[in-house]
């Protein structure tokens, strides 16, 4: 048992010491004399990047959480027509690139897009531009909302489905009203997993790059764009990402302590949900909105594809699509095994250890996850600088350094959800195997490991999805000749070409969203 | 436990394996911010024509430089081609490029647009445009017009973010000094007809849509949108009309071969392709570019703008005002 607690001590700290050295040139610059720029990007930029920051990852998280636990609750408390139709479209909006979506509604919005043209052209109407008008807080906000919220939709949803259950029969006993058992009861209850879901919406806004970089938002990753590319201050840039960085160590300590089960011990057993069935205007209302949900964050985006996609057929190169596919899926799938083998070490170790260290290890993998790629990009060039210094490598960007970068960055992401799988299952199946004779490494495989099968198909798909997606590594660390699916959107839509990007980006989202209807029917089964 | 070991080890070589082999073929490592079709065409075509085998990597102009930079010390890059003068000066003050063979090129293309270690390979300007169908008689001549009390509210323009408006800056502090430069970017953002918001082509579409009069763009732009696959695109681009301010802002797309080439002849011979009459005719049919050669004549749409007296500017310096325009851009508050 000693043996096996420092086999996975060992392996996790190496692991976290890597990500630390990677970081800690960031941090170290906190703690240096400034750059001459420091100065202006202190009186000029901070206070605005540091409130756009604020205002956009609060506002869609809020958002979007909001909507994802109405979502989660009307679904797990209620039934009415399309109910298992709803419960599980509400998870595929997560398979549209928050960066595609922004694409898609201001072209979409725009002058020339399909909203003003059509009413202006066939209908024939005086239609004014100005109230097409937003401002790009305002798509920004909008596109992550529509965008995340399944986040805390899932999280929100097994949760309740789990515990609600013994709680909602007593409450109706004592007949409490509809509002009464959301607010008093299923609220509360659920505020762990909201803010888990939370936690990741915040975490993807903070380090998202593609939108903020398209709709011109003054954040932390803009900032820290413009100042290592237009001031070609690097210094600046890691200084402005320790900052970030250190806003995200708050978040995930706050999401710690709100985590710590409540004194109040959950219910062992585990009481199965009667559903109300909604009838006459409240089945509509329910479904209504959910309607309008699934139009506006599926919907509508995916038929815009389809369209630019059938007028830009003939207009984009296809002699590299097959290989571009090809490099994207190996990349995507290389990257989440990676993560997967590596998540299992450093959580087992959460598991059997629980010193500082490991709630450190713990959190520390989440570093990664919550800065912008092209942060990662640069520290991982200097780390592999450093490396070469001491061994010989090949220092020349490479699908090594690349998928080095790809697993620093979404490491978090799968290990949050090996991990709280590994707390549902918990020790005590672990634990009646040994009692038989068997060491932790064999049991934790015979035993642990076939409990967390979903957990770990759902972390694989998760960050599959992320890598599907991402750009700034990408770009910035990809060899030669080296395409994915993803970079040609981006070089598609920075070329101002938003129809022609239609293409790779409808194969992502259908990519995605079959891996996520993989996820989905496992997460459904063990819901139920 | 040693199968895990065994699934490290496998993921370990595995990762080590997709490091790119080296080979003996005759190879020229391009790294381009120039990422359109008619650049990766152009570049089959050479590799067809010549059997030099084109690697490339793609990227923004100043990201793939700041990687050269890291990678001096072993360089992989043979030819660097971007957008934008504004990076010559990075490039040359961190010792990133090789020196050119420069000697033909006077014969067909102005002293200014090239360098002894770099040279341009097309121009795009910097204009000023509107709709044609609903502003008759424009009185605008110069930049410093738009600052004109009566056209608040009726400017559009991009972001501050946007390299070309960095490049538009920094030239004309080059010309007029910082003082004038910071003028004009204050009265700009004085006449803005909203918060800059979308690209060069959104400042277009939104003057044809009224949101404002005047709107400043690459005419690179207004050559794309109008062969655009989306038909509305075609219609604005249609209504464009053009103003060529006087002094106007020309910037070019340049290329260099890279310090520490290992390819240099190849490298060489890449740029004096692009530089070929045939190429530069593409560049200016098929991607609404200006050519650089003297005896290729720019594409019809360009010419029906009118001829236009370019601004003077000394292209290797333009990047040490770079930083100046950025200060001043957060200064007036041009977000």
């Amino acid at each position: 048992m000693k043996d096996w607690k420092s086999f996975f001590g060992v392996s996790s700290i190496v692991w976290i010491l890597l990500i630390l050295f990677v970081f800690t040139e960031a941090f170290a610059r906190l703690f240096a004399v400034p750059s001459e720029l420091w100065d202006h990007i202190y009186n000029f930029v901070l206070s605005d990047v540091i409130n756009n920051t604020l205002l956009l990852v609060l506002l869609s998280s809020f958002l979007a959480s909001m909507i994802g636990f109405l979502a989660a609750y009307i679904v797990v408390v209620y039934d009415f027509k399309g109910r298992k139709i709803f419960s599980f479209l509400l998870y595929l909006p997560l398979a549209i690139p928050p960066y595609i979506a922004s694409y898609i509604y201001s072209h979409m919005l725009g002058y020339t897009g399909i909203l003003q043209s059509f009413l202006r052209n066939q209908l024939n109407l005086p239609v004014n531009p100005a109230w097409f008008t937003y401002s790009s807080m305002q798509m920004g906000i909008f596109v992550f909302t529509i965008t995340l919220f399944p986040y805390v939709y899932i999280t929100s949803k097994g949760y309740m489905q789990k515990y609600l259950g013994n709680y909602l029969e007593t409450a109706r006993t004592l007949q409490h009203g509809h509002l009464n058992i959301l607010r008093t009861i299923a609220l509360p209850l659920a505020t762990p997993a909201i803010f888990a879901g939370f936690t990741l919406i915040a975490l993807e806004v903070l380090s998202d790059f593609g939108v903020v970089m398209y709709l011109n938002i003054p954040a932390f990753s803009t900032a820290i764009y413009r100042s290592w590319i237009s001031l070609g201050d690097f210094d600046s840039a890691l200084r402005l990402s320790a900052i970030l960085m250190i806003f995200v160590i708050t978040l995930l300590l706050i999401q710690h302590v709100l985590r710590k089960p409540r004194s109040v011990g959950m219910p062992v057993r585990i009481r199965s949900l009667t559903r109300i069935r909604l009838r006459g205007i409240r089945e509509k209302l329910v479904i209504t909105c959910f309607v309008l949900v699934l139009f506006v964050s599926l919907f509508i985006p995916v038929t815009q594809l389809l369209l630019w996609s059938g007028v830009s057929y003939a207009n984009i190169r296809w002699s590299e699509f097959g290989q571009m596919l090809t490099n994207t899926l190996m990349l995507s799938t290389l990257v989440s095994v990676a993560i997967l083998l590596i998540a299992v070490l450093i959580a087992n170790y959460t598991r059997l250890s629980n010193s500082w260290l490991a709630v450190l290890s713990s959190k520390i993998t989440l570093l990664g996850y919550s800065i912008p790629g092209s942060v990662v990009a640069m520290l991982v060039i200097f780390f592999f600088i450093a490396v070469k210094e001491v061994v010989y490598i090949n220092t020349q960007t490479t699908l090594t350094m690349l998928g080095f970068g790809l697993i620093l960055r979404y490491l978090g992401l799968g290990y949050q959800n090996i991990e709280s799988g590994m707390r549902k299952v918990g020790m005590k199946f672990n634990e009646a195997s040994r009692l038989l004779g068997k060491n932790y490494g064999q049991s934790f495989i015979r035993v642990d490991l076939p409990l967390l099968l979903p957990s770990l198909f759902a972390g694989f798909a998760l960050v599959f999805i992320d890598v599907i997606k991402e750009l700034p590594l990408t770009l910035n660390l990809r060899p030669f000749n080296y395409h994915t699916l993803a970079t040609q959107v981006y070089q598609y839509a920075s070329d101002e070409r938003i129809v022609e990007s239609a293409i790779p980006s409808l194969v992502i989202i259908m990519i995605s969203a079959l891996l996520l209807w993989q996820v989905i029917r496992w997460i459904i089964k063990e819901d139920n | 436990m040693k199968r895990l070991y065994i699934l490290l080890a496998v993921l370990f070589l595995v990762l080590v394996g997709c490091a790119p082999k080296t080979d003996t073929i005759r190879q020229v490592n391009v790294y381009s911010a120039r990422n359109y079709d008619v650049d990766k065409d152009m570049l089959v075509a050479f590799e067809a024509e010549t059997g030099i085998k084109v690697n490339l990597i793609e990227g923004k102009g100043d990201e793939l430089l700041e990687r050269i930079n890291r990678e001096k010390a072993d360089s992989v890059a043979d030819v660097f081609m971007t957008v934008g003068a504004e990076n010559i000066s990075f490039a040359q003050q961190n010792d990133l490029l090789e020196n050119l063979d420069t000697s033909g090129f006077a014969a067909f293309m102005d002293d200014r647009l090239f360098g002894q270690n770099w040279v341009a390979i097309t121009q795009r300007a910097r204009v000023i445009v509107y709709d044609k169908t609903r502003i008759i008689n424009p009185t605008i001549e110069t930049y410093e017009d738009l600052l004109d009390p009566q056209f608040k509210g009726k400017l559009l323009v991009r972001s501050a973010t946007s390299s070309y408006n960095v490049a538009l800056l920094a030239a004309m502090i080059q010309r007029e000094g910082v003082e004038k430069a910071t003028v004009w970017a204050q009265g700009m953002v004085n006449n803005f007809a909203r918060v800059p918001t979308g690209n060069d082509r959104d400042q277009a579409k939104s003057a044809v849509a009224g949101i404002g009069d005047y709107a400043i763009m690459n005419t690179y732009y207004i050559g794309t949108m109008s062969v655009s696959s989306d038909a509305e695109e075609v219609a604005v681009a249609a209504k464009l009309g053009v103003i060529y301010p006087k002094n106007t802002h020309v910037n070019i797309s340049w290329a260099a071969i890279v310090k520490g080439s290992k390819n240099p002849s190849e490298a060489q011979q890449l740029i004096e392709y692009l530089l070929a009459k045939p190429q530069q005719t593409i560049y200016t049919q098929k991607n609404g570019e200006f050519p650089i050669r003297k005896d290729v004549p720019a594409s019809d749409l360009i010419l029906s703008w009118g001829s236009f007296e370019a601004e003077d500017i000394d292209f290797e310096q333009l990047g040490t005002t770079m930083i100046e325009a950025v200060k001043i851009f957060d200064q007036v508050k041009w977000q």
